[in-house]
């Protein structure tokens, strides 16, 4: 693993994008939208963060944290996409959709991974309000600077793991080339998806009720 | 500390409101750090302070963009306080939870519902139409990144600075300033706007397109997103489903 430190240095960029989410802001640098281009900047390919990021966002555009259900997580499929695309010099459309199938499934997984934070931090917060009222000032400050750091940390070492396994297996597949009709139906996708995402934003400004804007908040709430 | 810098404090903690989030009292770790600077400002002994700093860590959620005006409204109310600053207050708890509750779903409507998805799709039509002449992915992403972040932000730092001003000098009278913005109105102005920008964008994206027969393809997957969607199929369903439609259409020979 020490061998290729770029999946450290890309999960560390990862993990302070994330950090967005419910760390500190949240700002929208993890938008899809936003952090598409982003990483791929830091991975020195733009064009697979824009394509990327660009149909993650539209076909998504409706998740929100409505209340206390945790989300799908975009911008892990977004990051580990454009992180295993541009493992690969000069990455075709059909590729980039490759890396993109394969991390959306991984959505479900980060929420899983953010459920447990939670309740880890629940934890956590029993012990916060404890203290006695003399260092009440002080765990707060504490807590708020170990909770960035354990969101940071957390996310970083999921994003290590996931861009390093992912990536030797993706090294793997590259070594065999898509047969034609794979590699034109993956590309034919490149075209559609972004015609359905614009489908799926439609629907979103053209519903007016607000209770209906939120049917996709397919993630885990308090059990 | 000064009132202003104690005000500028508790603005740049609001920004930390989620990080301890948790699911027993969700944003109420928070809400406790963000308050300090501002509870600090209020002429009580050590002993108070800290009561007062215990009493912010009960239950609160709202939309982290209007938990400033609440802090504000808390701020207030404790100010104009007299006596017994160290009992509990319950008609400021019910307050409390009950503007936590309205801003939360009026920020879900406005804010997640409506203002993050125009902002993104105006930043993306600009992007689009801008690097069109160049073809430029560099200039594209530009557009997207910086047009995004700036217009959503614009808004949002203002909402979250206005507001703790407006409800720290207002107290719970800053709901008529809220109101004042109209913002249900705005929204529906916005989602109007949003739907002739993705017209155009919807115009522009097919009109690229080289091949009738393809045409005819992105027509229908456009319908049937919208179909689904109102069907309330998940992104997740609909991301494998055109990539099945894809497959169908290169194993069938279509070009």
């Amino acid at each position: 693993m020490t061998e290729n430190p770029l999946f450290w240095r890309a999960a560390m960029w990862a993990g302070l994008i994330s950090l967005d989410i419910t760390g500190c802001g949240p700002w929208m640098v993890s938008q899809p939208l936003a952090a598409g281009p982003l990483f791929g900047w830091v991975m020195g390919q733009v064009k697979v963060g824009v394509v990327i990021g660009g149909i993650v966002q539209l076909i998504w555009m409706d998740i929100s944290p409505v209340g206390v259900g945790i989300p799908f997580d975009v911008t892990a499929v977004t990051l580990l996409a454009v992180y295993w695309a541009s493992l690969q010099p000069d990455c075709s459309l059909a590729h980039m959709m490759l890396a993109l199938a394969a991390a959306v499934p991984l959505g479900y997984l980060f929420c899983a991974m953010d459920s447990y934070a939670r309740r880890l931090n629940t934890v956590a917060v029993r012990r916060l309000e404890d203290v006695p009222d003399a260092y009440l000032s002080l765990s707060l400050n504490l807590g708020i600077l170990g909770g960035l750091a354990w969101s940071w940390i957390r996310y970083v070492i999921f994003f290590a793991l996931l861009m390093w396994g992912g990536g030797e297996l993706w090294e793997w597949a590259l070594r065999h080339p898509l047969p034609p009709w794979v590699d034109v139906g993956l590309t034919y996708a490149a075209i559609l998806l972004p015609v359905a995402g614009l489908g799926v934003a439609l629907e979103l400004f053209l519903t007016e009720d607000p209770e209906r804007r939120y049917p996709s908040l397919q993630g885990f709430k308090k059990r | 500390m000064n009132p202003f810098v104690a005000l500028c404090h508790t603005y740049a903690r609001s920004f930390f409101l989620q990080t301890l989030w948790n699911f027993e009292r969700l944003q109420n770790v928070g809400f406790a750090f963000s308050m300090a600077p501002l509870l600090g400002q209020l002429d009580h002994s050590k002993t108070a302070f800290r009561k007062l700093l215990r009493r912010q860590l009960l239950f609160f959620n709202t939309h982290p963009y209007f938990a400033p005006i609440v802090m504000g409204v808390v701020y207030a109310k404790e100010k104009a306080r007299t006596g017994g600053v160290e009992d509990e207050d319950q008609t400021l708890t019910v307050l409390k939870d009950s503007m936590g509750g309205a801003f939360g779903a009026v920020g879900d409507h406005v804010i997640w519902g409506t203002w993050r998805p125009f902002a993104a799709v105006v930043a993306l039509s600009t992007g689009i139409l801008v690097a069109e002449p160049s073809r430029s992915w560099q200039v594209c992403a530009q557009w997207w990144v910086a047009g995004f972040l700036c217009m959503f932000n614009a808004v949002h730092l203002w909402l979250r600075w206005r507001g703790l001003q407006k409800a720290v000098q207002e107290g719970p009278g800053v709901v008529r300033w809220v109101e004042s913005l109209h913002l249900q109105g705005w929204a529906a102005q916005l989602r109007r706007m949003g739907l002739f920008l993705l017209a155009v964008l919807v115009l522009v994206y097919l009109g690229r397109s080289s091949s009738s027969n393809l045409l005819l393809w992105m027509v229908g997957v456009l319908l049937g997103a919208i179909v689904l969607k109102r069907w309330s199929l998940s992104g997740f369903a609909i991301f494998y489903l055109v990539i099945a439609v894809a497959m169908a259409l290169s194993s069938f020979g279509v070009r």
